[in-house]
Parts: C-alpha cells; structure tokens; sequence
C-alpha cells in the first residue's frame, strides 16, 4: 500500500512541475508537507532517478523536472541580463562590472556556475575582461566594438540597411554563436539533439535562407550534421527547413560539443 | 555468383547482425549496459525496477536501431534473457500478443546466435526454468531449510550443473518431483521475503516449468505447458498430469478483456520468477507502425507504463524514428506515458569517414579484395568524395551507395534522387522477402498481428471490407462486408476442446442470423488439428467446418507471403524501402487476391479443412538424423563458401526439404544468409 501511495505522489509532483515548467516549485507547491510523509518519500526518489532536479539550494529549494535542469545555461543568461548584453548597443561609453555585480539574481545550483559561465562568456567573445592592478573587470564586447568601429551605426539601422553576411568571414563566427546558444537552448528544452531546422530558426528569428545557408558551411566544415529526419510526416514548416545535401532532403540539424 | 555485398541494408533478426563498427553507437550500448547491471546486482531472488523504459531515437531511418539491439542481444548474452517485440496490431490483445512472442522468443537458442535450437541445445525457457531450480535449491540449502549433510558441497554442486546433467539424473528428477509443493512452498517464502507475490499459485507455476524443462519427449505435455505460459486454457486432463491447480486453469470461455488481463499476469510474473536468474529484456522495434491509429499508439503507452510499474526485474527498450515518434505516436501518450521512458533520450549517430572503412572491411571479409569491384570500393579517393559534403553519413544510406558503386563504379556522389519504384521493383522486392520468411523457420509460426494486421488494413478491397466488430462472446473480432455478404474472423491458437466448442457455438449462431454468412479462423502448420481426435466435440465441429465455420489451414508457401506482405508493410512505414505505403497496400491487396479468394469462397466443399500439410513433430524425436544434417551443411557451405540454396539441395543426400534444410541451417551462427528475388544463397563467415 505504502509503494503505492509513493507512485501516486509521484505521480502528481512531475504534474505540479510540468505545470510550473522551467520556473519550477517550492516544496509546498508539490504537497511536500511532511519531512517523513509518502510525498517526501516520492520526492526523495524522483530525485535520485534524476526525474527532477534542484536548481535552488538545500534550505532555499526550487524543484524543476530534469529537463530544466540546466545552471549553467541560466547562470549565462542571468549574467547576459545583468550585463545588459542582450539590448541593443545605445551607450557610447562601454560600462564596466564587477563578477559581483553580474552574479546578482543567481541563487543555489546556478550560483555555482557563474564562474563557469562567465569562463564561458569570455571565450565565446561576449564580454572582455580587463584588469586594473589587482581587480578585474567585465564589460560587453559589443560595446567596446562599437566604440573602437568608426563610422558606427546603430546596429538595428545597420541590420535594415545592410543584411549582415552571415557566411563571411568577418560576421559569421558571432552568428555562429548565436545559433549554437539558441540550439543550447533547444536541446536543453527537448530533450535531444537533433532538431528541426525550421524549429531552430523559429528560436533565432533570422532569415531562413540565412540559416541553411550558415548550417550548410557548418556541416561542410564538421561542426555539424545534418540529418534526413521523415519527410512524409512532417509539417509544411519542418519542411520549409530542408537543406538538400546529396540531393535529398536534410530536416534536422545537431552541433556537438568541439 | 552475382553476390553484392553491400546489397542487405535492413536488420530483420537481431540474432543475426554482423560484426559492429569499431566505436559507432557504442555510448547509447554502454547506457544500457550500465542499466542492465543495476539489475543483476544483489542478491537472489531479486527485486529490482528501473524507472523507466529506455528509449532510444534516431534522426532517421537507416541508423542502426535493430542493429544496436542485436549487439545489446550479443553483449547480454548469459546475461539476459531476450525478447525482441514486433509491432501489435490489435489494442484490445495487446498483452495477449506480447506473451505470445514471449513465448515464442523463449523457444529461441540460449546461445543467442543462431535462430533455431540444433539438437539437445537449451534454449531461453530451459535456461530460464533450470536458473530459477537452482538458485532456489541454493538458497534453501544456505539457509538449512533444505537439510543436507554437506550443505556446502550441495551448493557447490548446484552452482556448476547443467539442465542436462540434471535432468538425466534420475534419481534427481524423482526428488524434485516428491518434493514438488515444498520447493514451491519454499519459492513462494522466498518471493514475499522481498514483496513479491505470484498472480498464479507457485506450486502451479513449478510445476508448469518442471515438467516443460524436465520432460522435453513428451510432446504433447509439453505443448500444454506452453499453452498455459501463453495464457490459454487447457483440457482438465492435461492440466491435472502436469499439476496446475483448478484455480489457475484459465476458463475455456474467457473473454477478450480477461484474457488479455490473465496474459499481463502472466508476464508480470514470467518477470517476478526472472529474480532468481537473470532479468527479462524487453524490445519494442519498428514502432512507427504503432502510429497507424491513434489507440493503438495509446496502448503501446499504456503497455510502457505497464512493465515499467509492474514488472520487476526487467529493462524494456524502446526505438523510434524521431519524426514519426514526435508526430505520430507520442503525441497520442497521457503524461504518465511519456514519463516512464528514461531521460536522457539515448540517440543514434551516423558513420564517420573512418567507421565508414571498417564497414567496408567488414562487409568485404571472405571476398577477394582483388576484383575489380572490391578495388573500386577500396579506393581511397572514392570514401573522400562521399565524405565530402558531411563529415557523418546515415549507415544504410553509406551502405546503398557502397552498393551502387559496387554495382556501378560511378564515383561521383550520387543524387539519391530515385524516381518512383516501378511495379517490376516492387515484386522484386516482394519475392526477395518471401525468400528471406522461407530462410527464418522461426517466423513460420502463427502470428495473429501479422493475420490481424491482413484482415484489418489489407482487406480484399480498399475501404469496404474491413468494418470494427466484436461478437457476444468475443471470439469473433473483425467482419468483411463483401458483396452483401458477412465474413467474420477469430483468431485462436489455442487447442481446448470446451474453448473451440464455444466457437463453433457463437460461429453457429451467426450463421444462422445470416445463412450466407460464414466464420474465418486462420491455423498455421506447428498448430494441432481441430478438431483434436479425441474430443467429444469432434462431430459438431467437424460438421461446422462442412457449413460455416472456416478453419483455414495456410500452407507454408501462403505464410511465407502473408508475413513477406506484412515486413514489406512494416519496412515501407519505418521508412526503409523506396516506396509508398499506398503502392506497396495496393500491390499487396492485388498480389494476395488468390487469399482473398480463398476466404471469400462460399462453397464448404472447396473450403479444404483436412489435416495440415505436416503434422507437429516432436522437436527431439528425430534429433540424430538433424544432427547428421548440420554436419552435413556445415561441412558443404565450409567447404565451397558460396552456394545456393538449390546446389545445397541437389548435394544433399537423402533428399531433405527446403524447410528442413532451413531449420538445420539455422542452427549454424556462420552460415550468412544473402536472398535475392530469384535465388538465395548461403555464404560461410566464421568472423562475421
């Protein structure tokens, strides 16, 4: 009877995450009420199968199910909003943070991770680090390009004006890595790593032929692989993805990790 | 010969893959290799569930899923016992039909290589029965509850012997048999020890495997047993001669839904015995096909969910293609479906430049490197160019240009942009099909997804036939409307007297509320006779066959096409054939019509119904003339490498069948099996 009641609350706590989604629950919005109650219980083992996870800290819990389990991607974008990477290039004067500054709003699980995810910011060219004596700065590369570019335009005017050639030699590593950060995404959010071309351009918002054009130099040049996927099954949109390579059809694209 | 190498690009029996590609697929293997063995841990009996069915997907067809699963069959070897799971057809039987493969599949060669058990061979269910003896024996002996005078030797000898040892062992065999009701007795404590509780009594189920296991000469014994383990009812004779308690006598009249609930007990605790062994693998492939209808692709969901929660000691596998998956079959799956299969997604990759040569090398082992085809594949530059446009390629899709180039020696990367199949290629494809069935004497069994699957998605004609039935008392579940007239189908494997009388019955009354109707029943060769020669019965049912009740006895020849019919189906919706499934429905419909006319034949007098073409033979009755038969296959293939079917035959002597030189041959693991539309031809490959 006790295993069943187990399975039960199981049962109902991966409902309460599904319905919570990538925000996640607290313990009281699972019905986690008693420390040694069946709920508890289900809890406990639904975290050992790894079916869910905790992104918050021992005392200060947020639950998510495994699938949304992923700090480090969130420490990045908490850092990229904090950074204001993600608005457009307004401010002619490149502003400077401090790591304390840009790991505000990263609790538990994601905390951990800042130092990584800035790592990984830097590397991907995001933001710059710059020293002073013994203390180090960040600020956001875009805006430190924009202040050395003579002749700046405002980056949307730009983008009117002049579509950016996303297979040159010059624009294409930052959409590059634009699109392995929206395929992160992706992945993280499904659960596989093959993914629908057309899905991946609806999570950039970029011209498709733009897309294929860039996946198409990524397969020639090894980091990706395209795959054929079923066309009979799929929609007009997965099929509005296709990139013909040995003169079929190719629906699905995965990049691994270098 | 006029043999391609790299023509075979579709795994049809996991016990027959070649050699893997060094390092390709090989994390998604080591995965379930690593769940595997949180299953063989402990002590036994054990206990142990895993929370989810693992669940494997490839970008598209041609990736490797059956393969991957032939490897797992290989690494598990000893280690598992293994169950390989077509498509059901049939939502309302969903059970019925995977105990009945189960069965099938235990019936299969311990060895897990070759397809057929060659003389005094184990195979899965003997394994099975002999494991479960044993470690009870053991486990009682380390306990004192079975008193001996050198417990630790009786344990030692426990531990080293095989079935066969102990099953000659007369003086053993009389043991176990007086002290039948305490070891159940003893299995049963052992059970509830860690929570697990029988749905059929234990001392019916020993006694069920005892006797299965113990007495393999006695044939019809042991068919009844399998009647049991499948689910079925047995005569009250049969059942009392092997010692299945009254209360676990399945009821002869059973409907449709108890039948399929007593089968999932069955299954549940086929899994619950596997603690004291080894646990059960469990693969669902070609599962596009379960997307044919929105409730049957619910119920694989419901089944997932089923052995997942209630089945100890097992790991069920599962693989898909993404796409038809994501489109066609999950979204049909409750929440609690989807989340019984395992995160992460295990997904399969392509061949790279490298893996690519080694496929080649393992394709090319046993022919001359020297020939002009072999050096144009061999070709350096060739792999470069193929290679050119992406660094991985799908497996099949590296295996058919292999095969053109093979073919052709064009070495420019083909378009692959085929024009549509023409009717030449399809029956070509058909028949190549047909030689394959004829190849696999396993596959010739009774098959009620595949019969159910003709009846229901190729009747006679597009669109009319088929309407959804099911009668008062079950027995009849599908009904063509044809030119006025009503054809009902049942389909029964079983042989109980009372069972087929309560057919014969509600046959009977359909008939007469309709005179120009009449009842369909498909039998398959290795299946008794109805009515059995005994039965009280024998007269109305005989009389039956003489008005309405058609049982249609399909020869061996009108199998191999109907299950050729049904993989060429099953092949074109996983997305493996150049084809579309209307062409390939459409030229099944019309290649079968001397079926069709078969069922649809009003007059009783041309209906036939006298015995099958063979009659069942005991499987060890004539176990020195097949071994002398292996020996004699081995030593030809060895010898010349390459032969044909019909050279075997014509060297062979005494004169053998097509079909017994099969179930010969397919006790030989280095016997690799090439069919074409016109020929099939043996190859020896003792490193395959």
């Amino acid at each position: 009877m006790r295993g069943e009641t187990v399975e039960r609350q199981k049962e109902k706590i991966l409902a309460n995450l599904r319905e919570a989604g990538p925000a996640g629950a607290k313990k009281a919005k699972l019905g986690v009420k008693s420390p040694k109650g069946s709920a508890a219980q289900a809890l406990k083992e639904l975290l050992s199968d790894r079916r869910v996870a905790n992104l918050g800290s021992p005392t200060r819990p947020c639950y998510v199910l495994g699938e949304h389990f992923n700090p480090l991607q969130r420490a990045c974008a908490q850092i990229e909003r904090n950074a204001r990477l993600q608005k457009p290039v307004d401010n002619p004067t490149p502003e400077l943070f401090v790591k304390k500054e840009l790991e505000k709003g990263c609790q538990g699980e994601v905390r951990k991770k800042v130092d990584e995810a800035l790592d990984w910011l830097v590397q991907q060219k995001r933001l710059v680090k710059l020293r002073r004596g013994r203390s180090f700065y960040l600020a956001s590369t875009d805006e430190l390009k924009a202040l050395l570019t003579p002749d700046r335009q405002p980056p949307e005017a730009a983008v009117e004006a002049q579509p950016r050639p996303l297979h040159s030699t010059e624009a294409h590593p930052v959409d590059r890595l634009l699109v392995q950060a929206a395929y992160l995404r992706l992945t993280s959010r499904l659960g596989y790593r093959n993914v629908e071309i057309s899905e991946l351009r609806r999570e950039l918002d970029i011209h498709m032929d733009e897309l294929k054009r860039l996946l198409l130099e990524e397969s020639r040049d090894g980091h990706a692989v395209l795959s054929l996927g079923d066309w009979s099954v799929s929609s007009d949109e997965t099929r509005s993805g296709a990139i013909e390579l040995f003169g079929r059809p190719h629906l699905l694209v995965r990049f691994d990790a270098d | 010969m006029d043999i391609n190498p790299f023509e075979s690009v579709i795994v049809s029996e996991p016990r027959r893959i070649e050699r893997p590609v060094p390092g390709l697929n090989d994390l998604p293997l080591e995965s379930l290799l690593r769940q595997v063995d949180k299953l063989t841990a402990g002590e036994f009996p054990k206990a142990v569930k895993l929370p989810g069915a693992q669940f494997i997907q490839s970008p598209a067809p041609g990736y490797g899923k059956s393969h991957l699963i032939g490897r797992l069959f290989k690494q598990l070897h000893g280690r598992a016992t293994l169950i390989y799971l077509r498509p059901f057809t049939n939502p309302s039987s969903c059970w019925k039909s995977i105990l009945l493969k189960m069965v099938q599949e235990l019936e299969f060669p311990e060895s897990a290589e070759a397809e057929f058990c060659g003389v005094d061979e184990t195979n899965q269910l003997e394994a099975l029965v002999h494991g479960i003896l044993v470690n009870v024996m053991i486990n009682g002996l380390t306990s004192g509850i079975i008193r001996h005078s050198h417990p630790a030797g009786a344990v030692a000898y426990f531990q080293r012997a095989t079935l066969k040892r102990l099953r000659t062992n007369p003086q053993w065999v009389t043991w176990v048999e007086r002290k039948k009701a305490g070891l159940a007795e003893l299995m049963e404590r052992q059970l509830k020890h860690k929570g697990i509780l029988l749905s059929s009594s234990p001392l019916s189920w020993f006694s069920v495997l005892l006797s299965y296991a113990y007495f393999p000469k006695t044939y019809e014994l042991r068919q009844s047993c399998l009647d049991w383990l499948r689910g079925g009812s047995i005569d009250d004779d049969a059942a009392g001669r092997i010692g299945i308690l009254p209360a676990d006598r399945p009821f002869h009249d059973l409907a449709i839904d108890p039948a399929n609930e007593t089968s999932k007990n069955r299954i549940v605790d086929f899994c619950s015995l596997a603690g004291f062994y080894r646990p059960f693998l469990f693969c669902f492939d070609q599962t596009e096909n379960y997307g044919a209808e929105p409730s049957i692709a619910k119920c694989l969901g419901m089944v997932i969910q089923g052995l997942v929660d209630d089945c100890p000691n097992h790991m069920t596998v599962v693989t898909a293609n993404q796409h038809p998956w994501r489109q066609v079959v999950q979204p049909h799956w409750e929440h609690a479906h989807v989340d019984r299969l395992a995160r992460p997604v295990l997904e399969l990759e392509g061949l790279r430049k490298e893996q690519a040569g080694a496929l080649i090398a393992i394709r090319l082992h046993g022919w001359d490197p020297g020939t002009p085809q072999a050096k144009k594949i061999l070709n350096p530059q060739w792999l470069e160019d193929v290679f050119r446009q992406s660094r991985e390629i799908g497996i099949r899709h590296f295996l058919v240009k292999c095969s053109e180039q093979w073919r052709t020696g064009d070495i420019k990367p083909n378009t692959d942009s085929k024009p549509s199949a023409t009717a030449k290629e399809l029956e070509d494809t058909f028949q190549a099909y047909v030689n394959k069935i004829k190849t696999q004497p396993k596959r010739l069994v009774y098959d009620p997804d595949a019969l159910f699957w003709l009846v229901q998605e190729v009747a006679c004609r597009q669109g009319v036939a088929f309407k959804k039935f099911k009668s008062t008392r079950g027995y009849l579940v599908a009904r063509w409307d044809v030119d006025g007239r009503k054809v009902y189908f049942g389909f029964e494997a079983g042989h109980h007297f009372k069972r087929w009388l309560a057919i014969q019955q509600e046959a009977g009354r359909y008939h007469a509320a309709d005179r120009s109707s009449k009842v369909v029943f498909f039998r398959t060769p290795e299946l008794r006779f109805i009515p059995g020669p005994g039965w009280k019965s024998a007269h109305e049912i005989a009389a039956a066959k003489r008005g309405y009740l058609h049982i249609l006895v399909l020869g061996r020849e009108t199998m191999a096409q109907l299950y050729a019919a049904y993989d060429l189906y099953l092949d074109t919706v996983e997305g493996n054939l150049p084809f579309k499934v209307d062409q390939v429905m459409a030229f099944i419909r019309s290649r079968l019509r001397p079926v069709w006319d078969g069922i649809l034949e009003p007059a009783p007098e041309k209906w036939g119904g006298g015995p099958p073409e063979t009659d069942p033979t005991p499987p060890d009755e004539n176990g020195e003339s097949k071994k002398t038969l292996i020996h004699k296959i081995r030593d030809i293939v060895k010898r010349d490498k390459f032969l044909s079917i019909a050279d075997l035959m014509a060297r062979l002597s005494p004169p053998v069948s097509e079909e017994e030189l099969h179930r010969a041959r397919a006790c030989i693991a280095e016997i690799q099996v090439h069919t074409s539309p016109n020929m099939t031809v043996l190859q020896w490959r003792p490193n395959k």
